[in-house]
């Protein structure tokens, strides 16, 4: 009688815990996932040629929190100007147990909101220091900045409706840095208010 | 998958009534998959062994290669160099094949005419399918958007159709029309942008007598 109480309790706790993150291999390019824009929720690219993937989403259930590989959020950086940043939280494949980022800052105007994302679909910026910058903390590698390009073959976000799907980012990038290089990255990302919190 | 492979042997063994007529028949035709877009075409060429176990019933084991027409689309693929055009268009080519063996049953329809009758037949085997995935254009700098991936699966499979024959002496000739589904389980855990066919089979082949035992009637 008490194991099925603890039966019942552990899958009542556990919820609606959910990986969210597919992930779809790409037989041409070792450790990739393919280029995809159906929300898949992963970015997986080449670090100096090591593959890197981001952690997988996880919807938590009433005991387990949440977990999101990509962020997006605003920094002030002085009274007129405003970044962008689009941050996503991964590994070496290689190394899974250390967890780092790689991360694009692009400069917006002040004003920005969630739903000017769309101003990004279609479009390819090369990202210099007049623009932007990447970021990248990779295990066995310094903290460094860089350059680089990316594609967004998608970026829309119709406002926040709890944890449902209400945009999507998708897209290809590639980044140099003073001791490493980003090569043949690829994101497919839903969004949600999680994601996009402001 | 085991136990299939024993049923299915143990069917072949007790339908080999050595009292029976054999027959060769070397068939082919064409088919297409009628399961969803895109419908792949392919050839078929395939022999059977039949031994007729009954006025009304034959029984036999076909083996059969499909050969596949090449499908031809365009994907999209993109790239961050700033030096290229963002798009260029990535060509397709899907090449479907596979091969099947099957035992089959052809339950004869009465006929008033004794040179020339209607069957319905029923089969299932094994069926294996392979569809290949190739991509043509400039994989260096470019990455195709949803890319489609080679997929292979065998398992088991069914179907069934009807058959017009005719004799001609001692042999036969006949065409059939079926229906066979695709291989059991056969759902591709890939976001392609085809499956696995389920073909539908225009065949006709030659009927050839091979031998008639002493102590038949």
């Amino acid at each position: 009688m008490r194991i099925k109480w603890i039966i019942i309790a552990s899958v009542v706790l556990s919820g609606c815990y959910k990986d969210r993150t597919n992930y779809y291999a790409d037989d041409t390019r070792q450790g990739l996932t393919i280029f995809s824009n159906t929300g898949n929720n992963i970015f997986t690219c080449y670090v100096n040629g090591w593959p890197w993937r981001t952690v997988n989403r996880i919807t938590g259930g009433f005991l387990s929190g949440s977990e999101s590989e990509l962020a997006i959020y605003k920094v002030p950086v002085s009274n007129t100007d405003t970044m962008l940043v689009i941050k996503w939280d991964g590994f070496l494949q290689a190394h899974p147990e250390n967890f780092g980022s790689i991360a694009l800052y692009l400069k917006i105007p002040s004003g920005f909101s969630s739903g000017d994302l769309d101003t990004f679909q279609g479009q390819r910026f090369s990202i210099d220091s007049s623009r932007g910058y990447f970021t990248a903390d990779i295990n066995g590698y310094p903290v460094e900045s860089g350059t680089g390009e990316i594609y967004f073959n998608r970026a829309n976000y119709s406002g926040a409706q709890g944890s449902a799907s209400v945009g999507e980012l998708s897209g290809i990038l590639e980044a140099a840095f003073p001791d490493f290089t980003i090569t043949q990255g690829r994101f497919d990302d839903q969004l949600t208010s999680l994601q996009v919190p402001f | 998958m085991r136990k299939g492979i024993f049923i299915f042997g143990l069917s072949i063994l007790a339908a080999c009534n050595s009292t029976a007529q054999i027959y060769l028949e070397p068939l082919t035709g064409y088919q297409t998959g009628v399961n969803r877009r895109p419908h792949f075409q392919q050839i078929s060429t395939g022999l059977s062994a039949v031994w007729i176990a009954g006025r009304n019933y034959e029984l036999s084991v076909r083996v059969q290669r499909n050969w596949g027409f090449a499908a031809h689309s365009v994907d999209s693929s993109f790239t961050t160099d700033p030096s290229l055009p963002l798009f260029a268009p990535a060509r397709e080519v899907i090449v479907p094949t596979g091969w099947t063996f099957s035992l089959d049953h052809r339950f004869i329809l009465k006929s008033q005419h004794p040179d020339r009758h209607f069957s319905i037949l029923l089969f299932s085997g094994f069926s294996s399918q392979k569809i290949a995935v190739r991509y043509t254009g400039d994989a260096a700098h470019y990455t195709v958007l949803n890319p489609d991936a080679t997929q292979k699966k065998f398992s088991l499979f069914g179907g069934t159709g009807m058959e017009y024959m005719k004799y001609l002496g001692p042999d036969r000739v006949f065409v059939q029309l079926t229906i066979s589904s695709p291989p059991l389980n056969g759902v591709i855990k890939y976001p392609s942008s085809f499956s696995f066919m389920s073909p539908l089979s225009f065949l006709f082949g030659y009927s050839i007598h091979i031998k008639r035992k002493k102590h038949e009637n």
